[in-house]
């Protein structure tokens, strides 16, 4: 079987809390075996570095404030590519960091989770990921545009859907996500309804939830 | 009639001349009164002795500088700058020497002319240096050949009398490690004592060549205390920096190659810290800079920099090439609540994507 593997899918499997979609991407790896996973060019090239860079940027956002309390949050030039959900972000991590009793071991645990997400991310798909498929600019713009229509504002999430589609073209593959609402079989069929892409594109892969995992 | 210069004379004008900095060929004929021609064979010949080099060299100019220039970089501070700064290292020097009875380092040199430049109030460049503040030239009490350009300022007593309050200071003890640690606690340097901290660190490593776990988690205390001091100034390179301390914090858990690995962290961090300090220390400057140098401190500051990238890169590459040899997974991610709601905060903003 061939996944095509959601940008969730690494960063579940990076974590180690718990979390119930954590245990299913671990599930999910582990039974592997023969089955190939692709993970596709706009991620790996473009929306994993983009998220780790922001990652990154929170991470000194965070670290300016402790230690500086005058520090205006976000006025760094880096701070301007991070979107109203990272500033949120920071600014939990500050709430929690100033309720948390030990500070000293909070700012070790934050500063090494950080530290160790890109390192866990890259030797993911370095160990697992077997392919990296469909180049950025191969992305059919019709396909993608059609997408992104029922999926506007999230670009990201058309170009990677689009690029599955795609692959899926190329040899049959099954897309593996956590997204249960808006990566659906539903989306998919609307490429149908597009009879150019129909004629284009007349099989469309399945999905499959992480959450379904066994 | 005017009597013609003689060689010696032509070659000590030209000295002279770049003293108040590097200059360009043109610049340098038109000043001593002469031609390109004979500047340029002058040159040639000076540059064999081994007085000037090229700082330099593009299609159109080549700009020369004297090889004992004292100023850091070369950077083209006016006269008035240089010889002002070689004053109050002169006068310290023989001050401390009177007081003291003994010499001083090149270090403690520096952290006491900073004090009295800004004790005093003088309108001199101080740069953040690689071990922290300093002048912006370095002191040689046996070069005669600057020494002898050395001129008496205006306010030459004012500064005498602050030199005086300043080795009066019980703090200055002249001692090196001594010296920085003040300064840094003094001018509120918390970046310059995390990576003191990580030296001292090295240091005792390289002494005892003996690596064990408590030393490995002194090492990335002492990291993660440079992270959370990290300056805002120096964020264009907080990628660099951040790889570096990732890399790093990586290679320290799984404790692999342990001393092989050392060196390599080591030596990354010092090509680093080069690197930002060569950085802080061209921005300190450029406040100081007359315009019709501007553009030839950019030049100036490009090439450092960029030579400074090259060969940082270069190591950051290896260090990279040892973190990748350990597996990350290997290492764990703290166990405690804050941990676990850190995490939940990443995937939360993961999902909302």
């Amino acid at each position: 079987m061939r996944y095509f593997l959601d940008m969730n899918i690494p960063v579940y499997f990076c974590m180690q809390i718990g979390h119930h979609l954590e245990n299913k991407a671990k599930l999910f790896v582990e039974n592997k075996k023969d089955n190939l996973f692709l993970l596709c060019d706009y991620i790996s090239s473009i929306n994993l570095p983009k998220w780790l860079k922001r990652q990154k940027i929170i991470l000194f956002e965070f670290n300016q404030k402790i230690q500086n309390a005058d520090y205006n949050l976000f006025s760094s030039e880096q701070s301007r590519i991070l979107i109203s959900q990272d500033k949120i972000f920071v600014n939990n991590l500050i709430l929690i960091y100033k309720k948390s009793i030990n500070k000293t071991e909070f700012l070790e645990s934050i500063n090494k989770i950080f530290n160790l997400l890109q390192a866990r991310i890259s030797y993911f798909i370095k160990k697992y990921v077997n392919e990296t498929v469909i180049p950025v600019d191969k992305i059919n713009f019709e396909l993608k545009s059609c997408l992104f229509t029922w999926l506007t504002p999230n670009d990201s999430d058309a170009k990677t859907i689009a690029s599955a589609i795609q692959e899926h073209k190329n040899k049959s593959l099954t897309i593996i996500t956590s997204d249960k609402q808006h990566w659906t079989e539903e989306l998919l069929k609307e490429v149908h309804n597009n009879s150019n892409l129909k004629k284009e594109y007349p099989s469309l892969p399945k999905i499959e939830y992480l959450q379904d995992c066994k | 009639m005017v009597a013609r210069k003689t060689p010696e004379q032509i070659k000590k004008e030209i000295l002279d001349l770049l003293f108040e900095g590097p200059k360009g060929i043109n610049e340098i004929a038109e000043r001593i009164s002469s031609n390109w021609p004979t500047t340029n064979s002058y040159l040639d010949k000076l540059k064999e002795e081994g007085a000037v080099n090229e700082i330099l060299i593009t299609d159109k100019m080549k700009v020369y500088r004297r090889t004992d220039d004292p100023v850091y970089y070369s950077i083209p501070f006016n006269r008035e700058i240089r010889t002002k700064t070689l004053f109050i290292l002169r006068e310290i020097d023989k001050a401390w020497k009177k007081e003291r009875g003994v010499d001083l380092s090149k270090t403690a040199l520096q952290k006491l002319a900073v004090d009295v430049i800004k004790h005093c109030n003088l309108n001199l460049p101080v740069l953040s240096f690689h071990y922290g503040l300093t002048t912006c030239a370095s002191f040689d009490s046996s070069n005669q050949s600057i020494l002898s350009l050395i001129e008496e300022p205006e306010n030459k007593e004012e500064i005498i009398i602050c030199i005086k309050e300043v080795i009066n200071n019980k703090e200055h003890t002249g001692i090196a490690y001594k010296e920085r640690d003040y300064q840094y606690r003094k001018y509120k340097m918390p970046f310059y004592l995390a990576k003191e901290e990580l030296t001292k660190l090295f240091l005792f490593h390289e002494k005892d060549k003996e690596t064990n776990k408590e030393m490995n988690l002194k090492i990335q205390k002492a990291l993660l205390e440079l992270s959370l001091n990290y300056p805002l100034k120096l964020e264009r390179f907080y990628n660099d920096f951040e790889k570096f301390i990732s890399n790093s914090q990586i290679i320290l858990s799984t404790r692999k190659n342990e001393a092989q690995n050392l060196e390599i962290i080591k030596g990354t961090l010092t090509h680093l810290w080069d690197k930002l300090t060569t950085f802080t220390s061209f921005k300190d400057s450029e406040s100081f800079i007359d315009r019709a140098d501007k553009q030839l401190f950019e030049q100036i500051m490009d090439l450092n920099i960029n030579f400074k990238e090259m060969t940082y890169q270069t190591q950051v590459e290896e260090l990279e090439s040892a973190a990748q040899d350990s597996d990350p997974f290997e290492i764990n991610m703290p166990k405690d609540e804050a941990s676990n709601n850190i995490q939940k905060l990443i995937l939360e903003s993961l999902e909302s994507k």
